[in-house]
């Protein structure tokens, strides 16, 4: 097993017992999954595809039935491996009775970070995720954005060098997604490696490094973005103007779409663009755009899965 | 030690979640009844402060041992703040022995309070303070300890209904242990011989630790006695800690 | 119109307030006489009724305590006493009053003991008390030290109703629960004495009472004093002046004065 990895998991299977004369559930099936430190690792699929029990089982709130995992080369369960992880539930929960400030110097205790430092750690942690105006508030009184964005500083406190996410952006708006975003990507920049899941691909797409997916269980694929989005030469879309009054007479190919004034728009493939600019000019249309096609992450997942 | 801070953290929830206000209710019926007593016992308004006040300051310690005991393992997990506690470095056993001790903290300070305004209503009427009620009062809060380690053992693998029903249960039967006892003495059957004798030792005898009763009438507080109360239930109520924390240590959350 | 909302919620609820009120005052008055009277007799008895208090023994038994003193007092036949002049006006007592009246008290052959019982037996001024045994005997069962109870049955109510065999009954379970206290065979004596006329009795209960250690030295007093035979009319108000000095409660000082009072005026 190799100390590069930030994340190692060899054979995970989780079976959760049937109750009362229901069948045993199979969560996870065999799951090998290596995930290399200082990256951004995006771990998506669709509902109960199980994202959430493979995180779980990474920070020690379920047990495993089988397999090992193992952390910056320690064992998951391991006081180091714990304090170097820092993990953001979905829907995470926090405790109403207690102010902002109060919460993030009570999980800080419960690493050990001495009082002088968890001190400094909160009150940059409250402002760098944006609700140091309420870190004298009643946790009751948060939204349910604040309360995300105080379950990520809680994250945060111990200074992990890897970060668990399960649904990260769930509850925040398009500028929370924003901040959070630019966050991730700056947190990479100091060298951390974050594994968060996610069903919002569009996310996903633009801060991961690595993306796996997962479907029923099993893990359907790995590996990097590039190599995911880039399986096959992408089309290019054209689209220009013809004078109204001419298209009748061009018969043009079916996978031309003729819309209202004379607008026309085509996908061709990379090598086939030259011909096509020639052939517009030809029956005298004019340019309008080109636009290289990209196969987006959607597209690959729904094809993975199997829709 | 996380237990310490999951325990202050347990006392600062209850406390802020106004328990102790029962304190205020407890003191104020004192209060009342000191005036209204008198004439209605015949002069014995003393003895029946002191009846009462134990007898309430067992009573509203057990219901904040049941609800308040449940209700924290299931808001725990109901409110999902598990996930990001039992996901730091923190052994299982701290988080559950820290809440079992911020509870047993703020009921001590519940008992300490109410075992004030308990000794000022006798002071005032019988102006001295009866010292024979402390064991009495030492073994209602053994009692009451041993409730909540049953609390917190139920609700750990049911719901918060069926704990809550479970560990009256106990509260009942522990208390009925004695005479159940005695009457199945009176029938030599021997299936009510095992079935008693395994509910004998499953369920505590609390009235063991009852004595209120000599206390307040200041009969043979024996020591001895006492203090071998006291260990019985400090022993019962480690055992049931114990096995509570071997069921935490394996859940999945 | 917002204004006259607001008053008609207001009187609504003052109205509601005020029928609240008058209902349970009127129930209470009807409900203390009847109902609350009958219920101790549906308590369960003995163990079975301290298994059910489950640990809160000794408040219960001071409940029940208190409610025998409230059963007691709204007893009393007084034109005081507004539960009485309800009761007479509703005629709720009817009943008692004559099985009472029939019951009557076991006469002595003895003419002298016979007028001594007449003084002391005030069945005409209380009596209608015919649950207090019961509820006094739960309370016994609840909480077997607390003494007052069994010398209330045992002396107090004796007076009033004449019910000498549960009056010795109630003290002979309070000796049991307490083979210490010089209390008891005290009391016992004075039943002997006044309303058995066993002398031998009496003699074997005031040995054992003066026998204890911290018995009062005007029962060995009493005792002297019965020994040498004065005459009953005196030896009776030797034991009353020691049935006073007894105890501390007002009451039953007083009651007991009062007879003495009398007994006196007759010697």
């Amino acid at each position: 097993m190799n100390a590069e990895y930030a994340i190692e998991v060899r054979g995970l299977s989780k079976i959760f017992k049937g109750e009362l004369g229901q069948k045993d559930v199979t969560a996870l099936s065999s799951l090998d999954l290596n995930i290399e430190a200082g990256q951004v690792f995006a771990f998506i699929g669709p509902n109960g595809a199980g994202k959430t029990t493979t995180i779980k089982l990474l920070t020690r709130l379920i047990f495993p039935t089988t397999g090992r995992i193992r952390i910056f080369g320690r064992e998951n369960s391991s006081p180091e491996a714990m304090r170097k992880t820092g993990y953001l539930p979905e829907q995470p929960g926090v405790y109403g009775y207690l102010t902002g400030k109060e919460f993030l110097d009570y999980i800080g205790r419960l690493f050990h970070v001495p009082a002088a430092l968890r001190k400094k750690r909160r009150d940059m942690l409250l402002d760098t995720v944006g609700i140091a105006y309420a870190a004298d508030t009643l946790v009751r009184n948060y939204s349910r954005g604040m309360v995300q964005r105080l379950a990520l500083a809680q994250a945060l406190i111990n200074d992990p060098q890897l970060l668990i996410l399960d649904e990260p952006m769930a509850n925040l708006d398009p500028v929370g997604r924003k901040d959070f975003r630019d966050l991730i990507l700056r947190l990479k920049d100091e060298g951390k490696t974050i594994f968060f899941s996610s069903h919002i691909l569009s996310d996903a797409e633009t801060i991961a490094d690595q993306v796996g997916i997962i479907n029923r269980g099993e893990l359907m694929s790995s590996g990097g973005m590039e190599n995911l989005l880039s399986l096959q030469s992408p089309e290019v879309e054209i689209a220009f103007i013809l004078p109204e009054d001419k298209i009748p007479g061009l018969s043009l190919p079916e996978n031309f779409s003729t819309g209202a004034g004379g607008r026309v728009r085509v996908s061709v493939e990379q090598n086939n663009v030259k011909e096509t600019l020639g052939n517009i000019e030809a029956w005298g249309g004019s340019l309008v755009s080109i636009v290289p096609g990209s196969r987006t992450l959607e597209a690959v997942f729904l094809d993975k899965i199997g829709r | 030690m996380a237990v310490g801070a999951v325990s202050l953290n347990t006392f600062r929830e209850t406390i802020r979640n106004r328990v102790l206000v029962n304190i205020l209710v407890f003191a104020v019926a004192i209060i009342f009844l000191g005036l209204a007593v008198g004439d209605w016992s015949m002069g014995h308004q003393v003895k029946v402060i002191k009846d009462f006040g134990l007898s309430a300051m067992s009573l509203f310690g057990l219901l904040i041992a049941v609800f308040i005991g449940i209700r924290m393992v299931v808001e725990e997990i109901e409110g999902r703040t598990i996930y990001i506690i039992a996901s730091k470095p923190v052994p299982r056993w701290h988080i559950v022995t820290g809440k079992f001790a911020g509870l047993a903290l703020t009921l001590l300070l519940n008992i300490v309070l109410m075992s004030i305004a308990l000794f000022a209503a006798g002071f005032v009427m019988e102006s001295g303070i009866d010292l024979h009620l402390i064991p009495a009062i030492i073994l209602i809060y053994i009692e009451i300890l041993i409730i909540v380690s049953f609390a917190l053992f139920f609700s750990s693998f049911t719901s918060p209904t069926l704990a809550s029903l479970f560990t009256i249960v106990i509260f009942i039967v522990g208390h009925l242990s004695t005479f159940l006892r005695d009457y199945v003495e009176l029938y030599p059957d021997k299936g009510l011989h095992w079935l008693y004798r395994i509910i004998y030792y499953i369920v505590p005898d609390l009235e063991k630790l009852n004595i209120k009763m000599a206390a307040v009438e200041h009969i043979g507080t024996n020591a001895g006695m006492f203090w071998t109360a006291f260990a019985y239930g400090i022993c019962y109520m480690l055992l049931i800690h114990i096995i509570t924390v071997v069921i935490f240590s394996k859940k999945d959350f | 119109m917002k204004f006259l909302k607001k008053a008609g919620v207001g009187i609504a609820c003052a109205g509601l307030m005020l029928a609240i009120h008058g209902s349970q005052s009127a129930m209470d008055t009807r409900h203390s006489i009847r109902f609350v009277d009958l219920s101790p007799v549906f308590l369960p008895k003995g163990r079975v009724l301290k298994a059910c208090t489950m640990g809160y023994r000794s408040a219960v038994a001071d409940a029940l305590w208190m409610k025998s003193v409230l059963y007691y007092g709204r007893r009393v036949i007084d034109d005081d006493n507004p539960y009485y002049v309800y009761a007479e006006k509703k005629g709720t007592y009817a009943g008692e009053m004559e099985a009472v009246q029939k019951r009557g008290t076991a006469e002595t052959a003895d003419p002298v003991r016979r007028e001594l019982q007449h003084i002391l037996n005030k069945q005409s001024s209380r009596g209608l008390v015919t649950y207090i045994y019961p509820l006094l005997q739960r309370v016994a069962d609840l909480d077997p030290q607390f003494l007052f109870p069994y010398i209330f049955g045992g002396v107090y109510v004796l007076l009033d109703t004449g019910d000498i065999n549960e009056a010795e009954a109630l003290l002979l379970k309070g000796y049991k629960a307490n083979p210490g206290a010089w209390q008891f065979p005290f009391y016992l004596g004075w039943i002997s004495w006044m309303y058995r006329g066993d002398r031998v009795s009496t003699y074997r209960f005031l040995q054992r009472a003066i026998a204890m250690d911290d018995c009062p030295s005007y029962v060995k007093t009493l005792y002297t004093g019965l020994s040498r035979e004065l005459g009953k009319k005196q030896e009776a108000a030797l034991y009353l002046e020691s049935l006073i000095e007894s105890t501390d409660n007002m009451e039953m000082k007083e009651q007991l004065a009062e007879t003495l009072e009398q007994l006196r005026k007759e010697l």
